[in-house]
């Protein structure tokens, strides 16, 4: 694993951080160090920017129910990445694994949904070898 | 969520949760993905313009040369800002450093993809073989700065990239707010929200930028720049027709932007041309030149070269930056819970704790190996 991270790191480092920024940094604001899951039914979910975001009733550990929001990805890559808005809808029982709040709310950074049926929600979206050949061909 | 487990019980019910997480996921996997038929050459070497000499840009209705559609800079996100000082002269990569690239390029569209922070990172299709984005001066680096450049460098807001404190509006930047990414930070590639729209009519240009939205308007009748006393944070733009090459010299700058991606890193003083020459060399690529002549915050000129590329199927997204945005709010709230964490470690006789900040975080998808993930429904 810690060859893995530094591959990983050492790529990053090569390639894109030097422009990696997001909107805003999440570490304000999340322990981006710590992972929590969290599962619940879904209230609602907007495919948006800088962020999708999903809000769920959770059941907590003395069966109270808590509203949870989950922030994730942005729209604009999500689209590109395949996805259509119709990931998970309001009743959705789903899973989410992210990073805590550091204010102790119930807000979850989301770094992957787990669908009532398993699916796992990571996103794939490296062209296809028929896009890439429309591509050579295009002419306007 | 509490730090620790309250009993064996309690700690087995997590771990029964949690490892099936860990040993399900599916662990990133960094892969040595070959370079595609596009990342065979240099992009740039495959302009119509350079193929053929005598390739014309196509027209609008009018005769303008058009520049109109939706295009990206997600191909150049390989390519540095300042040269690598052992690529010395050179403004293009050997047949070696070329091939380097590719294979990096492909491999990190799959990392970005498949691998990264979750869904965060949008990439190209396509490798260019330039050295660096500056092409002048000819080493590829950026002027020193002026006095005045320095101690605007040393005033800049890093907002939430920055070491905080945050306590109000003004320890955040222009782009944490949703207000602007000024004009080159709108166009430098970056993880996401690299497109733009370039729409036409006899009499203006207009751009506008996917991330946070900007639109410039751009005259191209031949008026006067507004007067000197008006600052603003896109400047002033006027636009021309140097031969195919639409040219838009922009004044009239604040000095609260900077020139780097997203409107952070090097700075501008109120001083700030910009002269921009977009070129159309190709059906899918513009050639973009950007001179930024600025003697109140560089010794001297620079220009920097990139292109703009379109591909199929793809368009620009609407923002909604200040209907999505938490990043004042989540800052503000981060703060005070730091607050309370170092009142605490006072209480208790402790060193105050370390502040967050991004670069020192590595964030990845799934926990690391051996990482306890704690159950928000079991009441860790």
């Amino acid at each position: 694993m810690k060859i893995y991270s530094f591959l990983i790191g050492a790529l990053a480092a090569a390639t894109v951080a030097p422009l990696a920024q997001a909107h805003h940094s999440a570490a304000v604001f999340y322990f981006v160090d710590k992972q929590v899951t969290v599962e619940g039914v879904v209230k609602s979910y907007t495919l948006g920017n800088p962020h999708a975001r999903i809000y769920m009733t959770v059941k907590g550990p003395n069966g109270e129910n808590q509203d949870w929001m989950a922030e994730g990805g942005s729209r604009t890559v999500l689209l590109r990445n395949g996805w259509t808005g119709d990931e998970v809808k309001p009743g959705d029982h789903i899973k989410i694994i992210g990073n805590p709040s550091r204010d102790g709310s119930f807000v979850v950074h989301w770094q992957k949904l787990v669908l009532a049926d398993g699916k796992e929600l990571w996103g794939e979206d490296t062209p296809t070898d028929s896009e890439l050949e429309q591509l050579r061909h295009r002419t306007d | 969520m509490t730090r620790a487990c309250a009993s064996y019980r309690q700690l087995a019910t997590a771990l029964a949760i949690a490892l099936p997480w860990i040993a399900g996921a599916q662990a990133p996997t960094l892969r040595d993905v070959e370079p595609g038929t596009l990342r065979s050459v240099p992009a740039e070497t495959t302009a119509a313009a350079y193929v053929d000499k005598r390739w014309r840009a196509p027209r609008t209705s009018w005769g303008h040369p058009s520049f109109e559609g939706v295009w990206s800079t997600d191909d150049l996100r390989g390519v540095p800002m300042s040269r690598p000082a052992k690529l010395g002269m050179r403004e293009t990569l050997t047949t070696e450093e070329f091939a380097a690239r590719a294979k990096s390029d492909a491999s990190t569209a799959d990392f970005d993809v498949n691998v990264g922070t979750f869904l965060q990172h949008e990439s190209g299709i396509r490798t260019f073989g330039y050295a660096s984005f500056i092409v002048d001066p000819p080493d590829g680096q950026m002027p020193k700065l002026t006095p005045h450049g320095e101690a605007l460098a040393a005033m800049r807001v890093r907002g939430t990239y920055g070491p905080g404190p945050f306590d109000e509006l003004a320890d955040f930047s222009l782009y944490d707010r949703c207000i602007t990414r000024g004009v080159l930070g709108s166009l430098l590639p970056v993880i996401y929200g690299n497109g733009l729209r370039i729409t036409q009519n006899p009499d203006s240009v207009a751009i506008t930028y996917e991330m946070v939205h900007d639109t410039r308007v751009i005259p191209l009748d031949g008026r006067a720049h507004v007067d000197a006393g008006v600052r603003q944070y896109l400047g002033n733009a006027r636009g021309h027709f140097d031969g195919d090459t639409l040219v838009i010299e922009t004044t009239n700058f604040t000095d609260k932007t900077s020139l780097g991606v997203n409107g952070g890193g090097p700075p501008n003083s109120e001083q700030l041309k910009l002269t921009e020459r977009f070129t159309r060399v190709d059906p899918q690529m513009i050639e973009y030149r950007a001179t930024i002549d600025d003697p109140g915050a560089y010794v001297a000129p620079w220009t920097i070269r990139l292109m703009i590329t379109s591909r199929p199927s793809y368009e620009v997204y609407e923002y909604s930056c200040h209907e999505g945005n938490g990043a004042v709010q989540h800052a503000l709230s981060g703060e005070r819970a730091y607050e309370r964490q170092v009142a605490d470690a006072k209480a208790k006789g402790l060193p105050p704790p370390a502040r967050a900040v991004e670069h020192d975080q590595i964030r990845n998808g799934v926990p690391a190996e051996g990482q306890k993930v704690f159950n928000i429904n079991a009441g860790e």
